[in-house]
């Protein structure tokens, strides 16, 4: 009987034995040994034995009380040469005068290849940052992490967010009993969260957000009761989710985001009296929303955008006096937007569109003095406009963002929103809305997004109009306006898409629209605007993007073009 | 008691506890039930009668055994073990933690060894495996390269300019 005769996996397992930071010298033994010794298999062996991380804890030669924590990480895979050999370069030479020391009191690791084992310093006390002592930013960590990680149960923070670990949680985890941080966020990990997580019961922080995990959430989670953060956001995670919150008294942050979680959101979510982020936008929740999440003293952020949830949006929301961040839309709420929301005077953007909301808009919310964004479209919201923006109410201070289209409005544009001077986007189209556009829109610098369409709008386009060099949209299509378009509305430099279609706009086409070189679309159909377009836009036609979409337009030699 | 029959049809009769050391006669007797009835055939391990050459099994010295007596007597041999204690600690073990009488055990030529190894493989003796690993390990423990080829009987099959670029990658390894 030879050694030959011993079936490959246990010649693996031989070999796996000796000490493997030597063992790949027996490479020059023969073919068959080398085969061995640089198959897969063996790779996969010896990471899954011996562990090709290695953490451990070195005592400082003088000072055995003085601890360095010490990080090796190498990936065995041989897809990996190219990350190891920059690993390699990157590393001070000096670094290895320490080589033979570290050697006597860690258990070093191989890698295949003319590589030298790698370590990566860490400093213990600085949990916040691994890697802060090591010229570690050109690159970053791949592979799986192997199970024997649990070795090192001392270990208090594994703290790997944005690498490129792939593979699935190793269940092993939950031995690091000591844990307090487990940050995995933006990797490749993949399978399942393994319940023994639920063993870490002195996890503050727990990041699983940004990976490719699947499956449900596990109820053990519910053992995590030290939990101030529970991050697992953006994956591919499904279910119901456990009603798992009743003891995470310390739970601050909850982030369930981009999952596909299905069924009544849990009310023991009302326990956490010391929650301030929830945001649970994107999954398919259904029922109604818990009443009790009214009723979190602490609460910034409430985001549960785009889920299937209905009922009606509580008054008790105006008890709610930290919250800045109020987000129900793409949901099925019915009923009013309560008028109690105007007490939460922290407020900075509130977002509740494409719901089925009714009734009009509570005039309280103008005068909210930070609100930024107020997204309301695509509900049956009605009465007038003008009620709502008037010079007697607050008139909106901060808001840069208002969103009231696809809606039922109705009265005129009051004239007092040109004075809402940090307004950027300003969107009331596919209303009901009359009158003239302000003749002071001008003022209103800040724009980049005008849309007004499909109204009734009257009267002619402001002259004012082109003070708005920011302006990248103006959609003014589906209106009743007349006059002509203003001569100087080539300062509108930014423009992108000039909408005026189906208006009873006559004239020519300004000699100055030349100027908006960034024009990309052009709608002027439907109107009665006449004429050649001057020489000097034959430039601007001859571009490709710009499509002059009127019929009765016709640009000189390059209407052929300017058709296409 | 359990009836095992090599294939050679050397009958042999061991209490359960022991014959379950193996988890591949574990499996067969869940799967067949009562195993008084039949026994328990191993035609990949009798296929090979193995001398036993030296004089290291006191009882069993004069006569020529099956490796399968030797398997049976390692696992009577730890019978009493606590119930195979998973390595916790996980740590690459080396060749030092071999108990005294497996090492004595396994005091064998190295046909005899491979037999036992390539046994225990078969009949899916963890620890048997595990302690006969350790000790093929051991032997090659140490050695250069040229003394593991003498001792496995190895012929070197690489060319010059082969051999020389291996040792070349493997400089990180080979130099201390």
């Amino acid at each position: 009987m030879h050694l030959s005769d011993i079936p490959f996996e246990v010649q693996l397992l031989i070999f796996a034995r000796l000490d493997p930071f030597k063992v790949f010298q027996y490479r020059r033994v023969s073919r068959s040994l080398n085969t061995l010794l640089m198959s897969t298999d063996f790779a996969r062996l010896i990471q899954a034995h011996v562990g090709l991380v290695n953490f451990g804890i070195l005592s400082d030669v003088d000072d055995p009380s003085m601890f360095h924590n010490m990080v090796c990480f190498i990936t065995p895979s041989p897809g990996e040469n190219g990350f190891l050999q920059q690993l390699h370069n990157t590393v001070a030479q000096d670094f290895w005068s320490d080589y033979r020391y570290l050697h006597e009191h860690y258990e070093l690791l191989p890698t295949k290849g003319p590589m030298k084992p790698v370590w990566i310093p860490i400093d213990a006390r600085n949990e916040d940052d691994m890697f802060s002592n090591f010229p570690f930013n050109s690159f970053r960590i791949t592979g799986p992490i192997p199970d024997l990680i649990s070795n090192f149960k001392k270990l208090k923070s594994f703290d790997f967010a944005m690498q490129m670990l792939n593979g699935p949680i190793p269940v092993s985890f939950g031995d690091m009993v000591q844990l307090h941080t487990l940050d995995l966020m933006d990797n490749n990990l993949t399978g399942r969260i393994p319940p023994s997580l639920g063993n870490l019961v002195n996890l503050k922080v727990l990041n699983l957000c940004g990976n490719r995990l699947m499956g449900s959430v596990p109820e053990t989670l519910r053992n995590l009761v030290a939990l101030t953060e529970l991050s697992i956001g953006s994956n591919d995670l499904s279910g119901e989710f456990p009603d798992i919150f009743g003891n995470m008294r310390q739970l601050k942050s909850l982030s369930l985001f981009g999952n596909n979680f299905t069924g009544p959101f849990p009310n023991s979510i009302g326990r956490c009296q010391q929650m301030m982020y929830l945001e649970c936008h994107g999954n398919d929740f259904s029922g109604t929303l818990p009443e009790c999440i009214y009723n979190l003293p602490l609460l910034i952020k409430l985001d549960f955008e785009s889920n299937q949830f209905m009922g009606v949006l509580s008054p008790l929301v105006g008890g709610m006096r930290n919250l800045q961040s109020f987000r129900l839309g793409g949901n099925h709420f019915t009923g009013t937007i309560p008028s109690e929301l105007g007490a939460c005077t922290n407020l900075k953007d509130v977002s509740l569109g494409s719901n089925q909301l009714t009734g009009t808009i509570p005039v309280s919310l103008s005068r909210l003095p930070k609100l930024s964004e107020l997204l309301l479209s695509s509900n049956q919201l009605e009465g007038r406009l003008d009620h709502l923006i008037t010079t007697e109410s607050g008139n909106f201070p901060k808001l840069w963002g208002l969103n009231l289209s696809h809606n039922l409005l109705t009265g005129e544009i009051p004239s007092s929103i040109t004075s809402m001077a940090h307004l950027s986007n300003l969107e009331l189209n596919h209303n009901n809305l009359e009158g003239p556009i302000p003749v002071d829109i001008g003022n209103l610098t800040d724009l980049t997004e005008l849309m007004l369409g499909h109204n009734q709008l009257t009267g002619p386009i402001p002259e004012s109009i082109s003070n708005l060099v920011w302006l990248e949209v103006l959609d003014l299509s589906h209106n009743l306006l007349d006059g002509g378009i203003p001569e100087t509305i080539g300062s509108l430099i930014k423009l992108r898409e000039m909408r005026l279609n189906d208006n009873p706009l006559g004239g020519c086409v300004p000699t100055s629209l030349a100027y908006c070189e960034m024009l990309e679309s052009v709608n002027l159909s439907e109107t009665e605007i006449d004429g050649d377009l001057p020489n000097c836009f034959g430039p601007v036609v001859g571009r490709e993007t710009v499509r002059l979409l009127g019929r009765r337009v016709s640009v000189g030699g390059m209407s052929e073009d300017a058709n296409r | 008691m359990v009836r095992i029959t090599s294939s050679d049809s050397q009958e042999f009769s061991v209490s359960q506890d022991i014959a379950c050391q193996s988890q591949l006669i574990k499996n067969m007797i869940e799967d067949v039930g009562d195993a008084d009835e039949q026994p328990i055939p191993l035609p990949n391990v009798a296929g090979a009668i193995l001398q036993k050459g030296g004089s290291c099994f006191p009882s069993i010295s004069n006569a020529p055994k099956l490796t399968l007596f030797a398997v049976i007597e390692y696992a009577t041999m730890h019978k009493d073990d606590p119930p195979s204690a998973p390595e916790t600690d996980a740590k690459p073990s080396t060749s030092e933690d071999i108990e005294d009488r497996d090492k004595q055990f396994l005091n064998v030529d190295q046909g005899t060894l491979f037999e036992i190894i390539l046994a225990a493989n078969y009949l899916d003796m963890k620890s048997l495996l595990d302690v006969g690993c350790k000790t093929v390990a051991n032997m090659i423990k140490g050695k250069t390269v040229e003394e593991v080829r003498a001792l496995f009987n190895i012929v070197n099959d690489f060319t010059p300019e082969e051999e020389e670029q291996i040792r070349k990658e493997n400089e990180w390894c080979e130099d201390r």
